[in-house]
């Protein structure tokens, strides 16, 4: 058996990797990748919380379900964005990104 | 060493090396890879969990959904290779993971909760999830589905080509 502390420290490095990756990336789609690391670590606190807290092991499941469809919407959203702006700007740099700024 | 505990290291070892590699990558399509990886690898923690339907969700919609989605992005923006940043940006990112990674293991081990001697709960059914997805959490559950049609209308309208609007 593995102590729930084990749990919360890999979805915490997880959650530290993609947090990394979301500071670095430049191209958008990586920043959604990293981003999607994110909820994963999220994800995983949930199912890891279920199964240690009595009583609410379909909770945790069920938090995870929730969090999975939102962060299909989220992909899906941010990828008709993308095709958007890449037919306007041949390109996702988010560097470039800076038309309204002042 | 049990089995659990095996897959445990497994499993949180993989996710954590593919998640490197998604982060580092600068290939993009090996990055969707990667995440593909950390995807499977926290499908198995899961299991591990005794989420076995959680698991199956993962797979489902995770990896035959959104990092297929994702790859079309790469495709559909040829955007395939991402420039390194530049090192006095890559360095303040690692400090504020490092800073945000370090406060979250200094506050899950001084919580008490290495001590608290917590037990692992029976697994939930199948049956049990779709009942409380259907009563208690009835409302979320339809909320969901009206943010899905949502997102199905509005991705079409923002993608579209311009001059096809009307």
């Amino acid at each position: 058996m593995i102590d729930p502390q084990f749990w919360l420290d890999v979805a915490a490095l997880l959650f530290s990797i993609g947090l990394y990756g979301l500071l670095t990336r430049r191209s958008a789609v990586g920043i959604l990748m990293a981003v999607e690391v994110m909820l994963t670590a999220a994800a995983l606190n949930f199912v890891a919380g279920g199964r240690f807290a009595a009583g609410v092991m379909a909770e945790g499941s069920i938090a995870a379900i929730f969090l999975i469809a939102i962060a299909a919407s989220e992909v899906v959203v941010a990828m008709a964005i993308f095709v958007a702006l890449f037919r306007l700007r041949k390109s996702t740099d988010v560097n470039q990104m800076n038309s309204m700024k002042g | 060493m049990t089995l659990s505990t095996f897959f445990f290291v497994v499993f949180s070892l993989a996710a954590l090396a593919f998640a490197v590699g998604v982060v580092a990558a600068r290939r993009l399509l090996r990055a969707a890879v990667c995440l593909a990886g950390t995807v499977l690898a926290t499908a198995g923690l899961y299991l591990t969990l005794r989420a076995d339907f959680l698991a199956a969700v993962q797979l489902l919609v995770y990896l035959g959904g959104i990092v297929v989605l994702l790859v079309f992005a790469i495709m559909l923006t040829a955007d395939t290779h991402d420039e390194k940043a530049p090192l006095q940006r890559r360095a303040l990112a690692a400090l504020a993971a490092g800073a945000f990674g370090a406060v979250n293991l200094y506050a899950i081990h001084g919580s008490g909760l290495a001590t608290a001697a917590l037990r692992p709960q029976p697994a939930a059914e199948f049956a049990e999830i779709g009942r409380r997805l259907l009563t208690a959490y009835a409302i979320p559950f339809e909320l969901i589905s009206l943010l899905l049609l949502a997102v199905l209308v509005g991705a079409i309208v923002v993608a579209r080509k311009p001059e096809e609007t009307p």
